[in-house]
């Protein structure tokens, strides 16, 4: 089953390249890409110490479900309000 | 665990590991295929010769290009490279068992041939060869430094 990932969007909005994220939690920076591309799932002690610099829970960065864009989000709000 | 930049990576945008394993990949075969039709022993044929010191120079340079993730201590990898480095020799154990196993039952079933079981130690020492740059040979396709280069170009 694959595991979903906000990485990308995640370090988008921290203006974090994937060699910074890497050295922070202390990975290759290769390895960043194949997570985010869906390649490789990381253990719970990497998604952990994602967490960590996210700071946030790792439930909101990993999921089993696809992540729904931000640009969906966004217009569904304004769409109710 | 580090985070140091591996040799796999630090390369150019166009990474020429891909087309370094490929040529490694095809010269093996092609000397696989020069093993088998040699006039008697490999090892007096002079395309085979040249073909192994091709064969030799193509492995080095492989070799040095993924020393990062071949030939790095294990407290220097990373999670995903530590599996990848794994799998990647045991692909090259169980080819290189393969390929003993291969060359028995050439022998067994030509083992009234004396010209085919001539070739053999020169398909042997080449199927060895092959097996033994295999994992490299993975490596080298399996890089993704030239994507991972472009992809936080464009970011």
């Amino acid at each position: 089953m694959p595991i979903y990932n906000q990485l990308r969007v995640l370090r988008a909005e921290r203006g974090l390249s994937r060699v910074a994220l890497a050295e922070l939690v202390e990975v290759h920076p290769q390895t960043i890409g194949a997570i985010e591309r869906g390649d490789y799932f990381p253990s719970l002690d990497l998604a952990f110490r994602f967490s960590d610099v996210f700071e946030l829970p790792v439930e909101a960065i990993f999921s089993r479900k696809p992540f729904v864009p931000l640009s969906a989000q966004l217009y569904k709000k304004e769409e109710r309000s | 665990m580090s985070g140091e930049g591996s040799d796999v990576t630090t390369g150019p945008v166009r990474s020429p590991m891909r087309p370094v394993a490929l040529s490694l990949c095809a010269l093996s075969a092609a000397m696989v295929v020069l093993s088998l039709v040699s006039d008697g022993n490999a090892f007096s044929d002079s395309w085979w010769l040249v073909g192994f010191v091709l064969w030799l120079l193509l492995w080095g340079v492989l070799r040095s290009m993924t020393r990062g993730v071949a030939e790095r201590p294990v407290a220097g990898l990373d999670e995903r490279e530590r599996g990848l480095r794994d799998r990647v020799s045991f692909i090259g154990y169980q080819c290189a068992v393969a390929a003993g196993m291969a060359v028995v039952l050439l022998m067994v079933v030509f083992q009234n041939e004396p010209g085919m079981i001539e070739r053999m130690p020169g398909l042997l020492t080449t199927l060895m060869l092959t097996s033994s740059a295999l994992p490299s040979i993975i490596l080298g396709f399996s890089d993704t430094g030239a994507e991972d280069a472009e992809a936080g170009a464009d970011e």
